[in-house]
């Protein structure tokens, strides 16, 4: 009799065992670090079972989707903040609140902008990781060559024209070095937005903006560094050659882009670098503070393991560990009102130089804002983009491109307006 | 003999039962997906269905969507332009090489290694192909340009800007929405002749040698013989290859998706490409709108497989 009820037992204590199943992409140096992350939670929980999937990033929205479809999402996934509202929207996540507050989670060292991606009409669906912003990397070796000091963090932006125009060089009446390298992602041209005063949509995402005054002054800005002023390269001078290939092969002298460059430039770069703010538009020196966090699945079946493991992998100690890769910048750990400060708090952050001034990576964040997403963002980019692709080629002018695709988008936005108010 | 009357029925049950579980049931998921909006975002249940149905919405969308019109013709002119180059191009070769010279076999082997390669492989080598500036197709031509207007020039003559402009630049093939579609019927004709082609010597082989003979000893020449006696006799064969070569056409996607992605500016986007960008492509996923995409795809193959039937009867000669 003991032994049944002792095998009972046993088996009971098996079954109780709760299964969780995190899902995220990543490269192999994420993977151990979940790996690292989740052998410290399972030691100090050990009545919880983790099972970590990592999907590769180009299928991930698809696989996340499928495995709602069959109605096994798994409990705790990753999620960037331009896709959270498209999911937040269709009430298939978890509210964190409840749980935040009873357990009184500590959030006051997570930027603010961050965590405000993360919210949903006034609920937070999710826990950031890390964040992700834009400076100006700039080739010190080039800005010697021509004479120029390393770029002041308050430049504006005639400053940075006029690097630029230092920094293109010709030879035979052929340009063969260009002051900035040139992408088209609109994460890229999205600084010139804001920095001029310009937005995407109004704050509630009534109204499309990008045609008004301002933000046309920004991206034409933008636009004649290809066309006007030539310190950037056209389609046709850059032969299929990507613009930070370019800048690591020393063919441009600067380019806009994001901490996630530094471990390929220190690797192959056979130039001294270092990086500066985003030079002050009208409106200020304004870049994007993206990132990544964990968010539940509404359906979830554990919902008080899956905080367990949630609240753990955005806390401080996992922080430290995904830090210490040296892939990203953390969310957490930052006293928001003196960054300086903090910095001295996350010694994990910073590589050996160069770059020298990697605390513009944080400081930048004070003047940060998120990407203006919502529910249907990435359709209306797409049109967008569209519309802008001949305008890159200087095939087309920028007016007349975005008047031209402001109805379709007006569209989507009141259909949006009209989802909201059915909610 | 009640015994014997199951049998059959035994062997084809794994056969049906995988066609039930994994064609049928997802066809038919697909046409009731058709008249519903659906993101994938909850599991696929009745209640889902109900909560969600729009009737056809979704197909009234397809009348209005300027890239679903742009994603239609452009699907039609890639199938009108590369049938007819693939099947021309595969009987030339295939009468060309339906001899019993030294070497022919090495030949037919070559031509066929395009259509068992990847078709991504082959996606990647015709985009460095195709580049404007380095790839060796613009490399030729400029150089045919250059030769033509030193022709012109030792006459003393202005060459015509068309030709200047063949020998300085080129098309832009892939980066150009003139040229794209061009590119990519260039590299699907290269990949597809092969089996064409042996799909045609297999007809060719099947003709009986006597015909040929009874028609050259009655005074026809090659060309007579070719149109009065191989073409008939092939005629099954055309059916076949023009059939399955359109077919597969229409349903064209890997080639595109891996030289242009549909651009530049939708000039290469067609069905298969747009359908699969609305299920997975900008999240959130539009499912049911994807299988509206999918279901007029049917039935437009539907529609041209039935009128190629017909006209099977008027232009193909039957055995006796």
């Amino acid at each position: 009799m003991r032994k049944v009820l002792v095998a009972l037992l046993a088996v009971l204590g098996l079954a109780s065992a709760q299964k969780l199943v995190l899902a995220s992409w990543g490269s192999q140096e994420e993977i151990q670090a979940y790996q690292q992350v989740l052998r410290v939670f399972q030691e100090k929980n050990p009545g919880i079972q983790v099972e970590y999937i990592n999907i590769p990033s180009n299928e991930y929205l698809a696989k996340i989707t499928a495995m709602m479809a069959a109605g096994s999402p798994p409990d705790v996934f990753f999620i960037n903040n331009i896709d959270f509202p498209g999911l937040a929207s269709r009430g298939v996540l978890k509210p964190l609140d409840p749980f935040i507050q009873r357990d009184k989670y500590p959030t006051g060292d997570i930027f603010p902008g961050i965590l405000k991606a993360f919210q949903w009409e006034g609920a937070q669906y999710g826990l950031p990781r890390d964040v992700s912003n834009l400076v100006v990397f700039y080739n010190r070796d080039l800005l010697r060559k021509a004479g120029l000091p390393d770029p002041k963090p308050d430049w504006t932006w005639d400053d940075f024209l006029r690097y630029a125009k230092a920094l293109t060089v010709e030879k035979d009446g052929k340009r063969v070095q260009w002051g900035v390298s040139f992408q088209t992602f609109y994460l890229f041209w999205e600084p010139w937005v804001w920095s001029a005063g310009g937005r995407f949509y109004s704050p509630d995402h009534s109204k499309f903006l990008l045609n008004s005054p301002s933000s046309l002054e920004g991206i034409q800005f933008y636009l004649d560094l290809r066309y006007k002023h030539h310190v950037a390269p056209t389609p046709e001078e850059a032969q299929d050659r990507g613009a930070f290939t370019m800048f690591l092969n020393g063919q441009t002298g600067m380019i806009v882009d994001g901490r996630w460059r530094v471990p390929t430039l220190k690797a192959r770069a056979k130039f001294d670098f270092d990086v500066v703010p985003f030079p002050r538009g009208k409106a200020g020196s304004i870049v994007d503070i993206d990132g990544s966090g964990w968010v539940m699945a509404a359906g979830t079946r554990n919902p008080e393991a899956a905080w367990k493991l949630l609240s753990f992998l955005a806390g401080p100690e996992a922080s430290q560990i995904f830090t210490k890769t040296g892939l990203i910048i953390p969310a957490r750990g930052v006293d928001v009102k003196n960054v300086e400060k903090s910095i001295q708090n996350l010694k994990d952050f910073f590589v050996p130089p160069p770059p020298r001034s990697q605390h513009f990576f944080l400081t930048v964040n004070k003047t940060a804002r998120p990407t203006e997403t919502f529910e249907r963002w990435n359709e209306a980019l797409q049109l967008i983009n569209k519309a802008l692709e001949p305008v890159w080629q200087g095939k087309a002018e920028l007016k007349a491109a975005l008047d031209g695709v402001a109805p379709q988008v007006q569209k989507i936005l009141d259909e949006v307006q009209a989802e909201r108010k059915k909610r | 003999m009640r015994v014997y009357a199951r049998f059959p029925f035994l062997f084809l049950l794994p056969s049906l039962a995988g066609f039930l579980a994994f064609n049928l049931g997802p066809i038919l998921t697909s046409l009731v997906l058709s008249f519903v909006e659906y993101d994938g975002l909850r599991p696929l249940t009745l209640e889902t269905i109900r909560e969600n149905w729009v009737g056809l919405a979704n197909y009234r969308r397809l009348l209005e969507d300027p890239v679903f019109h742009k994603a239609f013709w452009n699907t039609l002119f890639y199938v009108g332009v590369a049938v007819p180059l693939e099947i021309v191009l595969a009987l030339l070769l295939a009468l060309g090489l339906n001899r019993p010279w030294r070497g022919v076999k090495v030949l037919r082997t070559l031509y066929l290694l395009p259509t068992v390669t990847s078709v991504v492989a082959v996606g990647l080598l015709w985009r460095w192909v195709l580049n404007p500036t380095v790839g060796p197709v613009n490399l030729f031509l400029r150089f045919i340009g250059e030769k033509l207007v030193a022709l012109w020039q030792a006459f003393g003559a202005a060459p015509p800007p068309g030709l200047v402009w063949l020998a300085k630049e080129g098309p832009g093939w892939l980066s150009d929405p003139n040229w794209a579609m061009w590119g990519v019927i260039l590299a699907s004709v290269w990949a597809g002749v092969g089996m064409r082609m042996l799909i045609f010597l297999a007809g060719l082989q099947n003709i009986n040698k006597e015909y040929l003979e009874a028609a050259s000893l009655d005074g026809a020449n090659t060309l007579q013989r070719f149109f009065y006696v191989v073409l008939p006799l092939l005629s099954p064969t055309v059916f076949l290859n023009t059939l399955l070569a359109m077919i597969g056409s229409f349903q064209v996607f890997g080639l595109i998706y891996t030289m242009t992605g549909g651009g530049p500016l939708d000039s290469t986007n067609v069905l298969m490409l747009y359908l699969y960008r609305k299920a997975f492509g900008t999240f959130p996923f539009e499912m049911g709108y994807a299988s509206a995409i999918a279901w007029v795809l049917f039935l437009i193959l539907f529609a041209l497989t039935y009128l190629q039937w017909v006209l099977r009867r008027r232009w193909v000669l039957e055995e006796t």
